[in-house]
């Protein structure tokens, strides 16, 4: 799964670097522009997730997890290489995003994030990267969530996960 | 961003995020919570009349990263007491990190790390920026009152 992953990745990033060159107003774009917008997102995610609009939440999320993906992809497209810089921007980023999304989520989640912050400051001491994947485990639960409405059992019981612990 | 606009950011997301709780006292819980964190600027007041801008130098670690971790932590024990309140704080917290980070040159990683980080949604040019400030913050104004409106709490 991972190696088709990066190879769906690179070949994003080879189609990509013609398009950089071809229009102009692409390569104006910033990496960390991308990751600001992906930021910008976030609040609406959590306006939706509070408004229980469980579709159109998980529809933001992965618009939010595109975007997250995406600034990498331009960044080495324009042969930006500064890994720490790109490390710094995309990882304060995540935790900010993830705060704001957990907002209208459970305690449970509130204290993954938290975790995750430590996570991300002990990953700039040791130069380890060690992260949860809780935007990633958020959209699962959410859509299961979705699907499984008719199932009363399984539904409360996401339901106290997502919003009641 | 201004005081002015991160009390009206936190204000928005609770308007419109947790609209059951709102009422004067928790949009003033929420609005104290969304400006504590400039405290750490009173020591560089002097400076930033002088230059009319604070600096990312001036932020201290209880402004970056660090902070929002101690925040959201004391924010997580108060919803064990009361979970009202402890989201009204952690509300008021996290919205004066986003906006930081989306319209400031901030270190997020400090003092760990010294490196600033800039997402370049907002002008650097501090005449720009002032314009850019009041535009966003006159919008949000306008939204919150709306959303106030809406929820009987203003009559306009």
């Amino acid at each position: 799964m991972r190696v088709y992953m990066a190879k769906a990745f690179s070949a994003f990033r080879l189609a990509l670097k013609p398009m950089l060159t071809r229009f102009p107003l692409l390569k104006r774009i910033d990496a960390n522009m991308i990751s600001g917008l992906s930021l910008v997102c976030s609040p609406i995610a959590y306006l939706l997730i509070s408004e229980r609009a469980i579709l159109a939440s998980i529809i933001t999320l992965f618009i939010i997890m595109l975007l997250d993906a995406l600034d990498g992809i331009v960044a080495r497209a324009k042969g930006e290489t500064n890994s720490e810089d790109g490390w710094m921007v995309d990882v304060s980023v995540d935790r900010i995003s993830e705060a704001v999304i957990g907002l209208a989520l459970s305690r449970i989640f509130i204290l993954f994030t938290i975790i995750n912050m430590g996570l991300a400051l002990l990953s700039c001491r040791y130069r380890k990267h060690a992260i949860i994947p809780l935007r990633h485990a958020t959209i699962v639960i959410l859509i299961a969530y979705y699907l499984l409405q008719s199932q009363s059992a399984i539904f409360s019981l996401l339901d106290q996960i997502l919003f009641q612990w | 961003m201004n005081t002015v606009g991160h009390v009206f950011f936190a204000n928005l997301l609770l308007v419109f995020g947790a609209p059951s709780a709102v009422s004067p006292t928790t949009l003033i819980i929420t609005s104290i919570a969304s400006i504590i964190t400039d405290l750490d600027h009173i020591s560089h007041l002097r400076v930033a009349m002088k230059t009319r801008r604070f600096k990312s130098e001036t932020r201290s670690r209880w402004h970056e990263l660090p902070g929002l971790l101690l925040a959201m932590s004391i924010s997580l024990t108060i919803m064990f007491f009361s979970a009202t309140v402890g989201r009204l704080f952690l509300i008021g917290f996290v919205s004066h990190y986003t906006l930081d980070l989306l319209t400031r040159p901030t270190r997020p990683f400090y003092p760990l790390s010294e490196k600033v980080v800039f997402l370049g949604l907002a002008p650097r040019n501090l005449k720009k920026l002032t314009a850019y400030d009041t535009i966003i913050t006159v919008i949000m104004g306008v939204i919150l009152i709306a959303g106030l409106h809406g929820q009987g709490l203003l009559s306009i």
